[in-house]
C-alpha cells in the first residue's frame, strides 16, 4: 500500500486525453404526450489526463462520472465542448482509431465479460478486431501481468470468482496496449477484501506499462492510493480539482470536506454517508445559483443566487481550483 | 493435473441435459422419426408414387383382408401405405426444417437490429412485424398458390416467408436486455462493428430463447404444411404428404378408417416430440446457465 511513495514521475507535456467545457443534456421521456425534460449530465467540465499520469474522478451518484466516462471513451458524443485526443477533437477520429488509444474497465465483471465466450477468446478479441500481435502469445503474456494462473485461458467468466473477472477485464483493455485506461468503479462490485488487490494490480500494471489511469470512484480514500490529481464531480460540475495528496489532507469546497470526512466511516460497499441530510441530487433540476447549495453546511445568501466557477484557492497551491463563492472570498 | 476445465465440463454439462426427461423422449421420437425418414429407401422396396390397381385398400397387418409385405395396406390406388407414410415424414422434416432456417434468418436480424437501435429503427420494424401477423396465412397462401401453383418450393416459401413472427418478436425482446450489458459496451469501446457486436456479443446469449422458439415454429411449420396440402394448397399428388394423404383418404374413412388415422397420428406424434423436445431444451439451457 506504498503507492504513494512509487508514483512515477509526471510529464507537463500536453495531455494525451482531454475534456474542454464539455457539456451533455440528455432528454428524458417524461411521459406518452409530455414533451421530453432534459437531463444535464456534465455542464461544463474540463479535465486533463497526462500521459502515464493518474488522474481520480469523485462523486456520488447522478454526479455525471460514468457520462464522463464514456464521452472520453468516445462511445457517447458530448452536446457541448469538445473531447481531444492529442489535441484533435475525438469525433474527427475513427471509432477504431479512438478505441486503440482508450480502453474501458467497467464496475461489475459480471456483466462486462461475455458469458458465453471462454477467457481466452475474451481477452484476444481486441487482438482479433484490431489485427495486432501475435494473439496467443499476447494474451499468455496478458494473463500472466494480471496475475492470473494460466489454465483460466480456457474457463468461462462463470466459472471465475468477482477479483479473478475483474482481472480478466483489465487484461482485455490492456490487450492493445491503450494510453489510457478508463475505470469506472473498477472495485466498487467487488469484495473488500478483493478492492486492495485490484487497486494494487493497476498501480502495478501503471508503473510497467506506463498506461494513464482515469479512475472513477465514490470513494476519496480509493482515489488517493492510485492517484496524484483529483477531480470531485458535483451534479455535472467539477468543485474541487488539484492533486489529491492536498486535496484529501486539507479539502476547501463543503463537498469535498463531506466526502474526505466519509471516508473515515465504515462503508465499503454502498455510497458513503454525507451527513448532508436527504436532499439528493438530481440532474433533471439542478438548484439556481450553486448547485450544491441546498445540501451545503455553510450556505450563505449570495450562493442561492451566483453560480460560482472554478478558480483558485487563496492560500492553496497554484494548480488547485473550487467553486465555491465562501472559498473564493476566503472566508471558509 | 491440468485438465483444462473445458473438458471436464462439457460431458457433464450434457448428462445434466440428459436428466430432463421431456428432452430425451421428445429429442428420441425425433430422432427415430427423422432417421426412419433418411433410411426410407432401405426400409421398404416399395415406391411412394407406385400404383398397384390389384391391391387397391388393402388393410393393415392386423386387419382380415391383409396381403403379406404391405405391412400398413394400401391406398385407393394400391400404393403401399407404410412406404408413403416414410416418404412424408421426408416431405414434413424437410419444409419445417427449410422453412425454419428461412423464418429465423428474417426473424433473428429483424429483431437484432430493433432490439440494438431502439427508437425509430424499431419502431419501423414493429409496423413490419405487427404488419406480418396481421396477415392471415391460409388466405396468403391461397394467393400465392392461385398464381404461382401449389409445389413444394411454394409451400416452403409460403411458410418459411411468414412464420419469422415469433423470431423477431422474441429477439428483440432479449436483444433489448442484452444491449445493456457492459460487454456490449466494451465489444462498442473495442471499435468492434455492428455485425460483430450483433453476431458474436448478442447473438449467443440470447441463442437459449431462439432455440426453444426454432423448435415451437419447427413444429408449427409442420402442421401448416399438412393443413396446406390438405386444402390442395401444398404439396401436390403424387408426393407423398401427410396432409394430402389425410386429405384423399377422407373420401374412404367410413370403411376403411386407418386411411386418415394413421398419418393424423404421425402427424399428432411428430408435432408433440418436437414440441416435448422444445419445453425440455428450454428447462435444460434455463438450468445450464449460472
Amino acid at each position: 500500500m506504498s503507492a504513494a511513495a512509487q508514483k512515477p514521475e509526471v510529464s507537463a507535456a500536453a495531455p494525451v486525453l482531454e475534456a474542454r467545457g464539455v457539456t451533455k443534456v440528455y432528454s428524458v421521456s417524461a411521459g406518452l404526450f409530455a414533451a421530453p425534460r432534459p437531463l444535464t449530465a456534465l455542464a461544463g467540465v474540463d479535465l486533463a489526463i497526462r500521459a502515464g499520469s493518474a488522474i481520480g474522478l469523485v462523486g456520488e451518484s447522478g454526479s455525471g462520472k460514468s457520462t464522463l466516462a464514456r464521452l472520453l471513451l468516445g462511445i457517447e458524443q458530448p452536446t457541448g465542448g469538445a473531447v481531444l485526443f492529442d489535441g484533435k477533437p475525438l469525433g474527427a477520429l475513427s471509432r477504431r482509431a479512438v478505441a486503440r488509444r482508450v480502453q474501458p474497465v467497467f464496475q461489475d465483471p459480471f456483466g462486462s465479460l461475455n458469458p458465453s465466450h471462454g477467457v481466452a477468446e475474451i481477452i484476444g478479441l481486441p487482438l482479433a478486431v484490431h489485427r495486432v500481435g501475435d494473439k496467443a502469445a499476447r494474451v499468455a503474456e496478458l494473463i500472466d501481468q494480471v496475475g492470473l494462473p494460466r489454465r483460466v485461458a480456457d474457463a468461462r467468466p462463470r466459472e471465475l470468482s468477482g477479483g479473478q473477472r475483474q482481472r480478466v477485464a483489465i487484461a482485455r483493455a490492456l490487450a492493445i496496449r491503450p494510453d489510457v485506461l478508463v475505470c469506472d468503479e473498477p472495485t466498487s462490485a467487488l469484495d473488500v477484501s478483493v478492492q486492495a488487490q485490484i487497486l494494487n494490480l493497476l498501480a502495478d500494471l501503471r508503473r510497467e506499462t506506463g498506461v494513464a489511469l482515469l479512475l472513477i470512484s465514490h470513494n476519496l480514500s480509493v482515489v488517493g492510493h492510485l492517484c496524484e490529481r483529483v477531480a470531485i464531480l458535483y451534479l455535472g460540475r467539477v468543485v474541487e480539482e488539484g492533486p489529491a495528496a492536498d486535496v484529501l489532507a486539507v479539502p476547501r469546497h463543503p463537498y469535498a470536506k463531506a466526502l474526505a470526512a466519509s471516508v473515515l466511516s465504515v462503508g465499503g460497499t454502498g455510497l458513503p454517508d454525507l451527513g448532508l441530510g436527504q436532499e439528493w441530487p438530481n440532474p433533471l433540476a439542478i438548484p439556481s445559483g450553486c448547485r450544491f447549495h441546498p445540501r451545503c453546511p455553510s450556505v450563505v445568501d449570495a450562493c442561492r443566487e451566483t453560480d460560482p466557477a472554478l478558480t483558485g484557492v487563496p492560500g492553496g497551491s497554484a494548480d488547485r481550483h473550487t467553486a465555491c463563492l465562501r472559498v473564493a472570498e476566503g472566508t471558509l | 493435473m491440468s485438465v483444462p476445465a473445458a473438458q471436464v465440463r462439457r460431458p457433464a454439462r450434457w448428462r445434466a441435459a440428459l436428466t430432463h426427461k421431456s428432452l430425451v423422449i421428445g429429442g428420441g421420437v425425433v430422432l427415430l422419426i427423422a432417421i426412419a425418414a433418411i433410411l426410407a429407401p432401405v426400409l421398404t422396396p416399395f415406391d411412394p408414387a407406385q400404383p398397384d390397381i390389384a391391391n387397391r385398400l388393402k388393410s393393415p397387418f392386423w386387419m382380415a383382408d391383409t396381403v403379406p409385405g404391405h405391412y400398413l395396406g394400401t391406398d385407393q390406388l394400391g400404393r403401399d401405405y407404410l412406404t408413403r407414410l416414410l416418404y412424408g415424414a421426408r416431405i414434413s422434416l424437410v419444409i419445417g426444417l427449410v422453412a425454419v432456417a428461412i423464418s429465423a434468418t428474417i426473424g433473428i436480424t429483424l429483431g437484432l437490429v430493433a432490439g440494438y437501435f431502439g427508437g425509430k429503427v424499431d419502431a419501423v420494424i414493429g409496423f413490419v412485424i405487427t404488419t406480418r401477423l396481421s396477415m392471415p396465412l391460409v388466405l396468403i397462401a391461397l394467393a400465392v398458390v392461385a398464381i404461382a401453383g401449389g409445389s413444394l418450393t411454394t409451400v416452403t416459401l409460403v411458410i418459411g416467408l411468414l412464420i419469422w413472427d415469433q423470431f423477431a418478436v422474441v429477439t428483440r425482446t432479449a436483444t433489448q436486455q442484452a444491449r445493456s450489458a457492459d460487454y456490449v459496451r466494451a465489444a462498442e469501446a473495442m471499435g468492434c462493428s455492428l455485425p460483430h457486436i450483433l453476431a458474436r456479443e448478442i447473438l449467443p446469449n440470447i441463442m437459449p430463447a431462439v432455440i426453444v422458439v426454432a423448435t415451437v415454429e419447427l413444429a408449427n411449420a409442420i402442421l401448416l404444411e399438412a393443413a396446406l396440402s390438405f386444402l390442395g394448397l401444398g404439396v401436390q399428388a403424387p408426393l407423398p404428404s401427410w396432409g394430402l394423404m389425410l386429405s384423399e383418404g377422407k373420401n374412404f374413412m367410413f370403411f376403411d378408417p386407418w386411411l386418415i388415422t394413421l398419418p393424423g397420428l404421425c402427424l399428432v406424434t411428430l408435432t408433440m416430440a418436437i414440441n416435448l423436445m422444445g419445453d425440455g431444451l428450454r428447462d435444460a439451457l434455463r438450468s445450464g446457465r449460472r
